[in-house]
């Protein structure tokens, strides 16, 4: 029986006891893996680098078996794009350590336009969330896709933006395509496979595992022309992301913030090494020589309503930085519920927001 | 010689009159007891026989038979000792049994024939008055708790000989303790703990006066050292005292928990009830193989405060959900069905996070899973049951720091307790031909004939159901908050600020625990 080029990567990259880097080895002496598929056990000794178990792995396969598992895996509606395919995106072909292959689910990947990685912290203040979610929703006006990975926070932000502004937006996840991982970002995952692509290097079914995360972070960086950390704290995975841009060349921005901000400290440390601080979605767009002529930014509905003056007093004290209720009051000199009543009807107009637990910015 | 006193047994928080009948006959010696008794009863004969002898009078080697009547109702406890003994008295011919028709005896006796103080007095008395006695013959530690009960000649006695002269002397009256007066409480008598202790925290001193107006169960947020603690201790100090019966209702519980000594003293002090998350099922909501109160039951006309509320075992909190709903507990066993009241406000206290510092960036080491996992530790069903959620804030500096003088410093906890006091009464008239007492009890249909808000207050609700995605529960608990709120303001209607407010009240829970909801750091 004769199998088909996805099966035999499908094969290639799924022997047990086999890594990445003895799948480089061999594909540099095989070129491909039908090649590996009719080597006899003697070449493959005389390779020199596999054990015997390996070869004894490579040699002992069913081939029943690996149509069937591939036919499951089509049948859940993931493609496999692999290394040497016509599909297989350009821009990961010359990064160090390439995916070999890839399963996606959702759309046909779309890797012609420019795109960008936006990364940053699982765990976001505020400020972070706005910045990517409106840095995203204006580059995805302007054409430009949105990579990332589908995690809390900073992530999962700017792929909301991308898809608010109809924009495509691919998420590459460290667990198998056809898990959601974090559970609660269903929404999402469920819209990014509806207009965009969800991609893993991880067969479906693979459980999320710690080390798969820094390990697709090559990916992300390897999809785009650009990496913008929006916000990082100290260690964080994002630095990852960082390393692997520059290591495949490509542009590093980040967005500044304030000195005393923990979950800034690694965007400011990145600025201070020397990458591009990036203020606005027009700092990306020149550096990507994109004019976009509808470029609107993001809505303004401040003006839409006029407030009474009690509304007024209690906008004037609010700012980005998160304010209680409480301080609110004292600050105003209101009663407290008052000021209940008042930011109430000024979040139902959608001009100041709830953060967490009775604090309010600006801003939707 | 046959004889018969009066004594009672304590089931749940009322009690049972008990006859016993003591019957000597010639014979071999021998001292039985009969009716269904548990083993603290029947260990009576040797009490009994011990406190007579050491009393000087002779125990006669009869054959004596004691039976407590009813006898297929089972008995347990000490306070049978002091009835058991007098019947005996009475049958050896000691004394006469005459007055024993309107006497009931309570008490344990020692082996020297001293007298104990027993749990449970005080429902033994009120059971006695319903039932025509004259008298009740109480063990001195218990006297306080005895004289609530209007109209009871209560006699307090130590001493097994004292009793026995006294009924042969037959002059009962000249010994009767003088009665509770009961006079209308005035003042707070919690002034050690006053509201103006909180520094800042409005939103959370506002929170409370409504829930405690209209008892609205509640549950407050908020990082470590916010004054949740410090908040609930204070909230008896806003409640309106107990009335008359109430206090009985919960004299009756604390003495049937054997916390008789404290009785009368604070006598109009609503019970709070702070167990710690350690707490057992049983413990939580009564229970074991003779159904015991726990500590809903005794936070009965009170407040339950249940702080750190995500320690506390799901499971635990969990049985709280019927509770709080019917104001009882019916503890089911094989051969007996108890049911205690708890009508009690419920106060609990969170963190929002396991460190505790969510949403301060800065210091929180959460991860947004490890907060999803922590708030999930409550259910749903349980936050349903809670009117109003508020988040505390982190005490900022200038709040602490500009602590008013002492001197300066007045006293709110009066002030705010009449306002209470006003919103409660607006609410007693209002429900007078209804089943129920305060908003929070509200039903569906009940909330169609009170809680009428003004054309623009509907329109609001509308709107908001829509944006929010409100469910009709929710609805029905925003109309409720927000009648107490008119309440509090004195207002007839309910109007469009009121229904604001309890909205607000409950947009934590929409943050918090909607699905989608985002973990967002300041």
């Amino acid at each position: 029986m004769e199998l088909t080029e996805d099966e035999l990567w499908y094969w290639f990259v799924n022997i047990e006891g086999i890594g990445r880097r003895t799948r480089h080895k061999l594909l540099e002496i095989y070129k491909k893996p039908y090649e590996l598929f009719l080597a006899s056990e003697e070449m493959l000794k005389n390779s020199g680098f596999l054990s015997d178990r390996q070869i004894y792995n490579i040699l002992n396969r069913n081939t029943y078996n690996i149509r069937d598992k591939v036919n499951m895996i089509r049948r859940k509606g993931i493609s496999i794009i692999h290394f040497k395919g016509r599909n297989y995106p350009e821009r990961l072909i010359n990064i160090p350590d390439p995916p070999h292959v890839l399963y996606c689910k959702g759309a046909a990947m779309n890797d012609k336009n420019p795109a960008v990685a936006i990364v940053g912290s699982r765990k976001c203040s505020d400020y972070g969330r706005t910045v990517a979610h409106n840095l995203a929703y204006e580059l995805a006006l302007c054409g430009v896709s949105v990579i990332s990975g589908m995690a809390y926070g900073i992530d999962a932000e700017a792929q909301k933006g991308c898809l608010e502004a109809g924009g495509i937006t691919m998420a590459v996840l460290g667990c198998g395509v056809d898990i959601c991982y974090p559970q609660s970002n269903i929404e999402l995952y469920t819209m990014i496979e509806r207009s965009g692509t969800v991609i893993s290097e991880y067969k479906p079914n693979t459980a999320p595992k710690q080390g798969f995360f820094p390990e697709r972070n090559r990916i992300v960086s390897g999809l785009a022309d650009i990496v913008i950390v929006v916000e990082a704290g100290e260690k964080s995975g994002s630095l990852i992301t960082v390393d692997c841009a520059l290591e495949q060349g490509k542009d590093v921005y980040a967005v500044p913030g304030r000195v005393t901000d923990s979950q800034s400290k690694s965007c400011n440390m990145l600025i201070k090494n020397g990458a591009f601080l990036l203020e606005s979605a027009d700092d990306i767009l020149s550096a990507l020589d994109i004019k976009c002529k509808n470029n609107k930014s993001i809505k303004k509905t401040e003006n839409k309503y006029s407030l009474v003056t009690d509304e007024k007093i209690v906008y004037a004290k609010l700012g980005l930085e998160p304010k209680h209720i409480d301080s609110i009051a004292s600050e105003t000199g209101m009663s407290v519920e008052n000021v209940m009543r008042i930011v109430l009807d000024l979040e139902l107009k959608h001009i100041i927001r709830k953060t967490a637990n009775n604090y309010y910015v600006k801003g939707v | 010689m046959f004889c018969r006193s009066f004594c009672a047994a304590i089931t749940g928080v009322s009690a049972q009159i008990i006859k016993v009948e003591a019957d000597i006959t010639e014979g071999l010696p021998m001292f039985h007891m009969v009716g269904y008794l548990g083993s603290e009863v029947k260990e009576a004969a040797e009490r009994v026989r011990s406190a007579i002898k050491n009393m000087g009078y002779n125990f006669q080697a009869k054959r004596i038979t004691v039976n407590l009547s009813p006898a297929d109702i089972r008995k347990e406890g000490t306070a049978f000792d002091l009835s058991v003994a007098m019947a005996l008295m009475a049958s050896f011919g000691y004394i006469s049994d005459k007055m024993f028709e309107k006497i009931m005896f309570i008490g344990e006796l020692s082996l020297d024939g001293h007298i104990n103080g027993v749990p449970g007095v005080l429902a033994m008395v009120s059971e006695a008055k319903k039932q025509g006695f004259k008298y009740c013959v109480v063990p001195e530690d218990n006297i306080k708790e005895a004289i609530l009960v209007e109209g009871m000649g209560i006699i307090g006695t130590g001493l097994l000989s004292d009793i026995v002269e006294l009924i042969m002397s037959g002059d009962l009256k000249k010994h009767v303790a003088k009665s509770k007066v009961w006079e209308v409480c005035k003042g707070n008598v919690y002034t050690e703990k006053d509201f103006s202790d909180i520094y800042g925290q409005h939103l959370l001193k506002r929170a409370v006066q409504i829930a405690v107006s209209g008892r609205h169960n509640m549950l407050i947020i908020g990082p470590p050292g916010v004054g949740k603690t410090m908040l609930a201790e204070r909230i008896p100090g806003i409640m309106p005292p107990l009335t008359k019966e109430e206090s009985i209702e919960t004299a009756i519980i604390s003495s049937i928990c054997g916390e008789y000594d404290k009785l009368n003293d604070y006598i109009y002090e609503r019970p709070v009830r702070t167990p710690h998350y350690s707490i057992s099922q049983a413990g939580l909501i009564g229970g074991g193989n003779v159904p015991k109160p726990g500590e809903i039951t005794r936070a009965h006309r009170g407040i339950l405060f249940l702080d750190e509320l995500t320690e506390f075992k799901r499971s635990t909190l969990e049985l709280l959900r019927g509770p709080l709903e019917s104001k009882k507990i019916v503890h089911t066993r094989m051969n007996r069905s108890i049911t205690y009241p708890c009508d009690f406000m419920l106060i609990a206290a969170m963190n929002p996070c396991p460190c505790g510092y969510y949403p301060d960036i800065g210091k929180c080491r959460c991860t947004p899973d490890k907060i999803r996992r922590y708030l999930g530790k409550i259910s749903h069903a349980f936050l349903d049951r809670i009117d109003i959620i508020v988040e505390a804030e982190a005490v900022r500096y200038h709040s602490v720091g500009d602590l008013p003088d002492c001197r300066e410093r007045k006293a709110v906890s009066d002030t705010i307790r009449d306002k209470v006091i006003a919103a409660e009464k607006i609410q007693h008239d209002r429900y007078s031909k209804d089943s129920i007492k305060n908003n929070s009890e509200l039903n569906a249909k009940q909330i169609k004939k009170w809680c009428h808000t003004d054309e623009a207050g509907s329109k609001f609700l509308q709107e908001i159901y829509e944006e929010w995605e409100l469910s009709a529960r929710s609805y029905y608990k925003i109309l409720k908050v927000a009648r107490t709120i008119a309440d509090y303001e004195h207002e007839e209607n309910i109007l469009l600020d009121h229904i604001k407010e309890a909205v607000f009240y409950r947009s934590a829970e929409r943050k918090l625990w909607h699905k989608g909801g985002d973990v967002i750091w300041n």
